[in-house]
């Protein structure tokens, strides 16, 4: 396992030693004097009309405090990142499995559980939409006033029939995706505390305490400054926790017992009412010249969003603007349907669309190499964007290189492959076989869209340099990110650093924990006020102490003269004069760098990411192993070294489980894999111990933005390079994930790889 | 949706510990239906979990001594290897009895959950549970295990075991024995177990078999077994009897393949059908076969 | 109640006894319900939270101790099934000073969201325990039961070898 960037600083994260020794309080480990035990009644059926909610029995009970249900949401009782549309409780309605219908707090766990079994809810069953194909027909009854489409996205360039007619080669394909479950090892959880003053504070994981808060404020029909969100640490979300999951229950059981009210979900529960990948059908028709120039690229993407918004709309963009991905195509049409089912809810996971897309377009490419008799890698060399091209939405975008960079990586990778390959022989049961794929990712929310950003530093009176933002540590390594800009920046030690994240009563505005953002606004943040911060502190100093401004530099323990041995005053010293006067403090706040051109959801700063794999199918069986994987990567500086190799090994695992065998399988809207029983992730003995990642850190002459966040370029390009190294073995192309042993059983059978068949 | 932890019933179940086989058999007399035997608890508990009825009373076994330990015994002029119910799997793969006399055993039990489950987990309710992944090793090892109820007490073959269709409910699982001196036949084993994922994971299939070549180059003692996860395990007598009299070279394999394609009935699930579960058992079984003559590197 | 001097009479466990354990190396005498789960009992009762719950089925290792020094999963495990043994757990690793397997962690890379981390480090525990210098395989073997959904497990396998070559 290598890195082309070593452990430049021996600095371990700042939130390592809470978590090896297991001291850490995630938020799911608190426990309040007096607390109860809240669980959510959610739906029977996954469509029917609610009868009635019979909940006397159940309130009964001894040991319940409380029943509620639709009745008793003070506020608005819908919520939804983008729109509102998902009932807090429904009323007269269920969509799918997870619409909650009623909440219980108890004195136990047990009891509440047992309250919840006496809940009488009458259904009356509506038809099942399972499926967007039905969604889609012309008599599917509505499951909104608006209809069944949540959101068309489409994007034309050119005249793709016409440049159809003129190709020498056009390929065409349908490609499956699966629903992938976040399967973050904390599942959704926390404990709501109320206060006598009517406030709530509501310690539960989320990528985005702010957003939390806003519609926490909604539901409960109170004003923000009430409510507090505390969301850090948490174990694990990929974007599962982006959206609300247990807070409105919580708080409302909370608020009307005015104790603190814990909800837990336990596996299953999260699995019924958690967010899930989407589920896409993608249809390619991709032609081009004999020489291998691609001219023309038309794409129809069909998303199963479940039952409600959430980010749907934002996914389905995101897909379209990258069905071409680093590949200039003149003639282009794409168009995409975010169609509402009543399987479970998919919105926000890490990829955000770009899994799904990238595997089919790589899949195209890969096929038109073949048709065309072009090795593929050149084929991509013919096509690929150059640094100054234009976004695939025609847009503008920061100039990189990082296209070439990577596939040129990733070609003198695959060779050496290919040699080592001839020498190794293969046993008699099993094919070995090499695939690449590239994958180009948007980092930001897109123009357009509210994407703000900022941070505060400050000197604080216990005489830490204290940095906040408004981000939440899900794992990622946010704190060290964090550390390591600012020591680098400001030349403080680790000592000296505060660093304050995950609290809305303490946090500026970031923005949300999402979309690779992270990365780019901690550097671009510190870049902003480091100024202003140094000049306020040495001004300050520089009066107290007499010493001209230009000769104080801010070091390890406090300010120093230049050349001296010691700090002439330190950060403690300094609060301590100014325990009176105004505190030593800036902010900043921004908006994160977008295309000047008006292109809606459109990105402006963009990492490329490549794979190389090596599989070995298994004749007997026709299963798939990874046996040996490279990522490269050009997001610009590394900023924390095992934070980024972890995102980027992280990530391939995750899609390594989407590719072969990650499958959240629904039947008439009922999920079939309910725990990680049958709901299958990678373990140790699925990765290949050989995984290598390289970093290609040089960012494009001029080029102000920084590094950028890698939390999600690392799972994308890997889902095509494993199908293209299975036809390499077995000259079998698959178009449906996960791969199944199955159909490669079959395809080894048909070409009569085993002769007694 | 009920889980473990919403099963109140548990919570109010009560659990006896007899220290001697008589003692659990009479408490199992006394509470009928209302009572089951409990080892390791790991597959009870995941039983539970998928909603099936708690009894009122557990009758733990964890302290009958005459069900525990591992020996080599003598029966008659076979030596045997006697391995009681309540080893766990994790015993069952280390120890250094199994090791040396049937490492074939330790190999199986390494493919059985993880070492925390095997930690826990016991052979004997692996058995009793009667879909676990040891039993068609057993099968083609010749397994015996010792049974006893509250009239008798008897050893029977794993095999005919699992034929009988009569309610064994009540019966104690106490020993397992394997014969040891086949090996010195110069018997060739194989064992696998393929999942949805490398390890960890329930059994798509699980295949076992024996065999060995006599003097004349004929395959003899040619057992062949199938089961994992939720297929039944049995022996796959018809396609055994092709072999009978064979020599590797004059096996026509086409017609094992269809054989064991119309011998064994696995299940089907969500993901993968009954015909893929049968044709990998049938592709592993003649490569391991084949294998035997020509050895190619694994 | 000691489990290992039953007489003549079978003992009951009712549905509740009073539990005689060691965590840690700390006796503790708790009223629990026979089939409680350790898990439970150790995150609610001696409330010791570094031991997690994810799926409670056996199926992730995140609820990983060590019953009588051998690896478990706390969510499998009955009360009943604990009485006068020993627990440790990731609170109870290194109090002796030796925390290489949590330096190798830490210096590795070895978790991120930390969530599965405590069960892992004993699982790593138990493997180094048993074979100080592990092969790859057995490395897979002995961490087969532990789900990391964060790190791939890249930052796990370096750190097992960096314990292996000695220089936690
Ligand atoms: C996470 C997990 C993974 C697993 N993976 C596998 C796997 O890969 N392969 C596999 O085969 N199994 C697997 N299992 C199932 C199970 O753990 C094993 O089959 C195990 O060996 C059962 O042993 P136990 O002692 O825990 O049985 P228990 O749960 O105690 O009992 C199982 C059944 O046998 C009966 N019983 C137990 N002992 C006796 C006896 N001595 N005499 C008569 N009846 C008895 C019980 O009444 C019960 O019906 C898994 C279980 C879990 C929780
Ligand atoms: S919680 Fe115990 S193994 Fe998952
Ligand atoms: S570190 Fe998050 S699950 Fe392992």
């Amino acid at each position: 396992m290598k890195f082309n960037i070593s452990e430049r600083e021996g600095r371990v994260r700042p939130d390592g030693m809470a978590k090896v020794t297991g001291d850490l309080k995630y938020l799911t480990d608190l426990t309040f004097p007096n607390m109860l035990h809240g669980k959510i009644l959610r739906s029977s059926y996954p469509h029917a009309n609610i009868v009635s909610i019979k909940t006397e029995r159940a309130e009964q009970l001894p040991g319940v405090a409380v029943v509620i249900t639709h009745k008793d949401v003070p506020g608005m009782n819908r919520f939804g990142i983008i729109f509102p549309d998902q009932p807090v409780f429904c009323e007269d309605k269920v969509r799918y499995m997870g619409d909650a219908i009623a909440a219980v707090a108890a004195e136990s766990e047990a009891i509440a559980y047992e309250a919840l079994a006496l809940i009488e809810v009458v259904y009356e069953e509506l038809p099942v939409i399972d499926d967007p194909k039905k969604a889609l027909a012309k008599d599917a009854p509505k499951l909104h006033p608006s209809g069944n489409i949540l959101h068309r996205a489409t994007f034309k360039n050119g005249d793709v029939s016409k440049a159809f007619d003129d190709c020498f080669t056009v390929v065409e394909e349908t490609y499956e995706l699966p629903r992938q479950m976040h399967a973050y090892l904390e599942t959704e959880g926390g404990v709501i505390v109320p206060k006598e003053d009517g406030s709530i504070t509501v310690y539960a994981g989320t990528q985005h305490g702010f957003k939390d808060r806003f519609q926490l404020a909604r539901i409960l029909a109170k004003p923000e400054h009430e409510i507090r969100i505390i969301s850090s640490p948490m174990g694990g979300s990929f974007g599962g926790k982006d959206e609300l999951n247990i807070q409105p229950y919580g708080a409302i059981l909370a608020l009307v017992t005015g104790r603190p009210v814990k909800v837990h979900h336990t596996r299953k529960e999260s699995v019924w009412a958690g967010l899930k990948r989407h589920p896409m059908r993608i249809t390619m028709k991709t032609g081009a010249s004999k020489t291998g120039k691609i001219v023309a690229h038309e794409v129809r993407i069909i998303a199963d969003t479940g039952a409600y918004a959430t980010l749907g709309p934002a996914v389905l963009d995101f897909a379209v603007e990258h069905a071409s991905g680093p590949y200039i195509i003149p003639n282009i049409d794409i168009e995409g349907l975010s169609v509402f089912t009543n399987n479970g809810v998919s919105g926000e996971f890490r990829g955000f669309g770009g899994n799904q897309i990238t595997f089919a377009l790589e899949g195209q490419i890969n096929r038109l190499a073949e048709a065309l008799g072009i090795d593929p890698i050149e084929l991509r060399r013919k096509n690929i964007r150059k640094a100054t091209d234009k976004g695939p939405l025609g847009q503008r975008i920061a100039p990189s290189n990082g296209a070439l960079e990577v596939l040129e990586s990733i070609n003198a990778l695959c060779m050496k492959q290919k040699e080592k390959q001839k020498q190794e022989p293969c046993s008699k049961w099993k094919r070995k076989g090499t695939g690449m794929a590239l994958a180009m990712h948007g980092g930001g929310l897109g123009f357009g869209r509210l994407d703000s950003a900022g941070g505060r530093l400050a000197l604080n009176h216990e005489g830490k340099i204290e940095i906040a933002f408004g981000f939440e540590e899900c794992g990622q390594g946010l704190l060290a990110v964090i550390e390591n800009i600012v020591i680098k920046e400001i030349g403080c030690s680790q000592n000296d650093l505060k660093i304050v994240i995950g609290d809305t009563a303490l946090v500026p505005v970031s923005g949300s924990s999402t979309a690779s953002r992270g990365t780019s606004i901690v550097w671009q943040s510190v870049q902003r006020m480091k100024e202003p911060f140094t000049q306020k502190i040495c001004k300050r100093v520089s009066q107290l102490l007499s010493i001209p401004e230009n000769e104080l530099i801010l070091g390890e323990n406090g300010l120093w003269r230049v050349n001296g041995k010691h700090p002439c005053m330190t950060y403690k010293q300094l609060a301590q004069e100014m325990k009176d006067g105004s505190p030593l403090v800036v902010y900043t706040n921004f908006h994160f760098p977008t295309t000047p051109d008006a292109v809606i959801g459109g990105h402006y700063l963009y990492t490329f990411g490549g794979v190389k794999v090596e599989v070995e199918v298994d004749l007997l069986t026709g299963k798939v192993k990874v046996t040996d994987l490279d990522h490269v990567i050009a997001a610009g500086p590394v900023i924390s070294p095992n934070g980024y190799r972890g995102q980027i090994e992280g990530g391939g695992v995750m899609s390594l489980g989407y590719t072969l065998m990650e499958e959240a399988k629904m039947e008439g809207g009922r999920y079939v894999t309910e725990n990680f029983d049958t709901y299958l992730i990678p373990g140790i003995a699925d990765i290949p111990f050989h995984t290598n990642v390289q970093a290609i850190e040089a960012l494009y002459k001029d080029d102000s933005h920084g590094p950028r966040g890698v939390g999600e370029i690392g799972t994308i390009a890997i889902t095509p390079a494993i199908v293209n190294a299975i036809h390499d073995a077995i000259g079998h192309w698959v178009q449906h994930l996960p791969v199944s042993s199955e159909e490669i059983l079959e395809a080894i059978e048909v070409r009569r790889m085993l002769e007694w068949t | 949706m009920t889980t473990k932890k919403e099963n109140s019933s548990l919570a109010s179940s009560v659990i006896w510990t007899p220290t001697t086989i008589q003692e659990a058999l009479a408490k199992k007399k006394e509470f009928g239906a209302d009572a089951c035997f409990i080892s390791g608890g790991t597959l009870l508990q995941l039983q539970w979990e998928n909603g099936n009825k708690v009894p009122k009373n557990l009758i733990s076994l964890q302290l009958i001594q005459k069900m525990q330990g591992i020996e080599v015994e003598r029966d008659h002029d076979c030596k045997v290897l006697s391995i009681g119910a309540l080893s766990t799997l994790a015993t069952c793969q280390n120890h250094s009895l199994v090791t040396m006399e049937r490492k074939l055993l330790s190999e199986v039990v390494k493919h059985i959950a993880a070492p925390a489950v095997r930690n826990q987990a016991t052979i004997g309710g692996n058995i009793a549970g009667r879909s676990g992944d040891v039993i068609p090793a057993l099968l083609v090892m010749d397994a015996e295990i010792s049974l006893c109820n509250k009239v008798s007490s008897l050893k029977k073959s794993v095999w005919s075991w699992l034929k009988d269709k009569e309610d064994q409910q009540d019966d104690l699982l106490t020993q397992v024995h394997l014969p040891i001196n086949e090996q010195e036949r110069n018997m060739h084993y194989f064992y696998k177990k393929i999942g949805r994922r490398e390890a960890f994971t329930a059994a798509i299939v699980t295949v076992a078999g024996s065999m060995s070549l006599n003097e004349l180059g004929e395959l003899d003692h040619v057992r062949l077994a199938v089961g994992g996860g939720d297929n039944l395990p049995h022996r796959l007598k018809a396609t055994e009897r092709l072999f009978k009299g064979e020599k590797l070279s004059t096996v026509t394999w086409k017609e094992v393949y269809s054989s064991i394609l119309k011998e064994f009935l696995p299940t089907t699930d969500a993901f993968l059908s009954a015909d893929y579960r049968k044709k990998v058992a049938a592709h592993i079984i003649i490569s391991e076969l084949q294998e035997l003559v020509f050895p190619s590197l694994k | 109640m000691d489990l290992n001097k039953a007489d003549h009479v079978v003992s009951k466990m009712k549905e509740e006894f009073t539990l005689s354990f060691l965590v840690n190396g700390q006796k503790h005498e708790l009223p629990v319900q026979a089939s409680a789960r350790l898990v439970d009992i150790l995150r609610e009762k001696v409330h010791l939270t570094g031991t997690k719950v994810s799926c409670g089925i056996g199926r992730c290792g995140a609820c990983s101790v060590l019953l009588d020094g051998q690896l478990v999963n706390a969510c499998l495990v009955m009360a009943y099934q604990v009485n006068g043994k020993s627990v440790l757990t990731i609170e109870g690793l290194g109090t002796d000073g030796n925390r290489n397997i949590q330096e190798a962690f830490l210096h590795e890379g070895g978790f991120q969201c930390g969530y599965c981390t405590s069960g892992m480090i004993m699982a790593v525990k138990a493997l180094v325990d048993a074979v100080p210098n592990p092969t790859e395989e057995d490395i897979k073997e002995a961490l087969s039961g532990n789900l990391c959904r964060c790190t791939g497990y890249g930052g796990i396998i370096r750190a097992v070898q960096r314990l292996a070559n000695g220089n936690a």
